[in-house]
């Protein structure tokens, strides 16, 4: 399995400049903007990104060439996950060295930086939880179909709830109920990890049953 | 003779093929060529043999030992080498040598170096630019550089040109030296297993046809050159296939020796392991 994380590895260092000039832009816009958040929601895209070329990699070279080598069929699963965590983790560490920039230049409060920290990488989560299985099972052109519906359901499910709901009775939460607010992004967090780990199980199941 | 891959009745079905309880011993320390037709059932088989595919019937057996339970460790001691296929293209012959070190239990990272100076092998340039045959060297390159014992190609040399595959030829008869070596290949080019193989296995249509020492194959079978009334008096048990035209009949007989000895009048001759293959598939049956 270290084999193939290094693989990883050489592949996303090919991409390396190219990722690192659209990162460092996204910091620009968003200290520009004076939103940080913008570059956390930037990082996202490019993380999931990240993870989809991985399988269009392995879709690519075909996977007979890693089921030849001493490999297990788990090895391949775990190592899918290690990636997608491996790409979490940088996302973070794109989004904390933004966030430090934007409060050295504009001196702005850092208060609600973790919060929204936790809600993209559950939200970045939840989204590979569904595009790994997808992509094993029904190969890397229909998960683009998927991801797009991915992208567009919540934008759709949004706009949908500002015209119907009442947003401003929404909004004011009261005193008891605040506290609880304020423990959603971590809990939504919580529950992506575990969205996650099932994300594992199903990916194994039909990985296990695939031939080739 | 020690077995190094045993076939016991592997039966594979899909919804328009089966493979059809294919038994067979590929002893250790020899290289057995499997022919056939495209579509025969020659990549199945080895994607049985690899795992890469699920048979539904049958059991295989790799240096005595259940498939199940040798798996994946026994891929540690095979160097695999499947047409189309490839680990990353867009990584270079170094690279790809850093990741196989971790792959490989018992990688020589020296051998690898080795075969890519030999094989003229640019190590810095990315996979995707190599030609054909430069790709097919680099994955020999890595079959070879971890200590197999078994090599397993399935129409790896195809699309390559007479020079490399005569190049690739020399480097599996340098490998099988080591009497504990072994080769499975698959291949069209009939000829390239004539000049190697020391067992031939034909498949047709999913069936084992016939698996023989190639020499013995080649002892065996023979063709008879005769008359239409002629062919009439050649006894069932001989024939194995005939082809009519204008001016008589060939037919590839079976027993050679024993049907010369019993029609000394006839006008035989010795084939070649595509003229047998040929004739199964193509030849009339009585």
């Amino acid at each position: 399995m270290k084999g193939l994380l290094l693989r990883e590895l050489y592949n996303l260092k090919l991409y390396f400049r190219q990722y690192l000039l659209v990162l460092v832009c996204f910091c620009v816009f968003g200290i520009g903007m004076d939103m940080p958040s913008y570059m956390m929601w930037m990082s996202l895209v490019v993380g999931i990104n990240l993870s989809f070329s991985a399988f269009t990699m392995d879709e690519a070279g075909g996977y007979a060439y890693l089921l030849s080598c001493p490999l297990d069929r788990k090895d391949l699963i775990l190592e899918k996950y290690l990636t997608v965590i491996l790409n979490a983790v940088m996302m973070l560490a794109y989004s904390s060295v933004g966030e430090f920039l934007n409060h050295l230049i504009k001196g702005t409060g850092t208060e609600s930086w973790l919060a929204t920290v936790f809600v993209v990488q559950g939200i970045y989560f939840l989204v590979t939880s569904v595009l790994v299985p997808v992509a094993y099972r029904y190969g890397v052109e229909k998960t683009r179909i998927v991801m797009m519906l991915i992208i567009l359901t919540p934008v759709v499910v949004i706009l949908v709830s500002v015209k119907i709901l009442d947003m401003d009775a929404l909004i004011q939460i009261s005193g008891a109920s605040r506290s609880l607010f304020d423990m959603l992004p971590y809990l939504f967090f919580a529950a992506s990890l575990m969205v996650f780990g099932g994300s594992y199980l199903i990916s194994l199941k039909v990985f296990e049953k695939m031939e080739f | 003779m020690e077995v190094a891959i045993s076939l016991k009745n592997v039966t594979k079905k899909y919804e328009n093929f089966t493979l059809d309880h294919i038994t067979m011993d590929i002893p250790r320390g020899s290289i057995v060529g499997l022919v056939g037709e495209n579509g025969a059932g020659k990549t199945t088989l080895i994607k049985a043999i690899l795992q890469m595919n699920f048979i539904q019937e049958g059991e295989i057996l790799l240096d005595g030992k259940r498939m199940e339970d040798a798996m994946p460790q026994w891929k540690d001691s095979a160097g695999v080498i499947l047409a189309g296929v490839e680990f990353a293209s867009r990584l270079n012959a170094r690279q790809l040598g850093a990741c196989m070190s971790k792959v490989y239990g018992h990688w020589q990272a020296e051998t690898f170096e080795k075969y890519l100076t030999v094989f003229q092998i640019d190590r810095n340039k990315n996979i995707k630019d190599y030609s054909r045959g430069m790709k097919m060297k680099l994955d020999l390159a890595v079959a070879l550089s971890h200590q197999a014992k078994t090599l397993i190609f399935d129409e790896a040399t195809s699309g390559l040109d007479p020079v490399v595959r005569d190049d690739i030829l020399d480097i599996l008869l340098d490998f099988i030296q080591d009497e504990t070596h072994t080769v499975l290949i698959s291949s069209h080019i009939i000829s390239d297993l004539e000049k190697i193989a020391d067992y031939i296995a034909f498949l047709h249509e999913g069936k084992l046809q016939f698996y023989m020492n190639k020499d013995e194959l080649l002892y065996q079978f023979g063709i008879v050159h005769c008359t239409a009334d002629e062919y009439g008096n050649i006894p069932d048990t001989y024939i194995q296939g005939v082809r009519k035209n204008q001016f008589g009949c060939e037919v590839l007989v079976n027993h050679l020796q024993d049907f010369q000895k019993r029609y000394p009048g006839y006008h035989t001759e010795r084939t070649s392991i595509e003229n047998i293959i040929l004739f199964y598939v193509k030849g009339e049956k009585r």
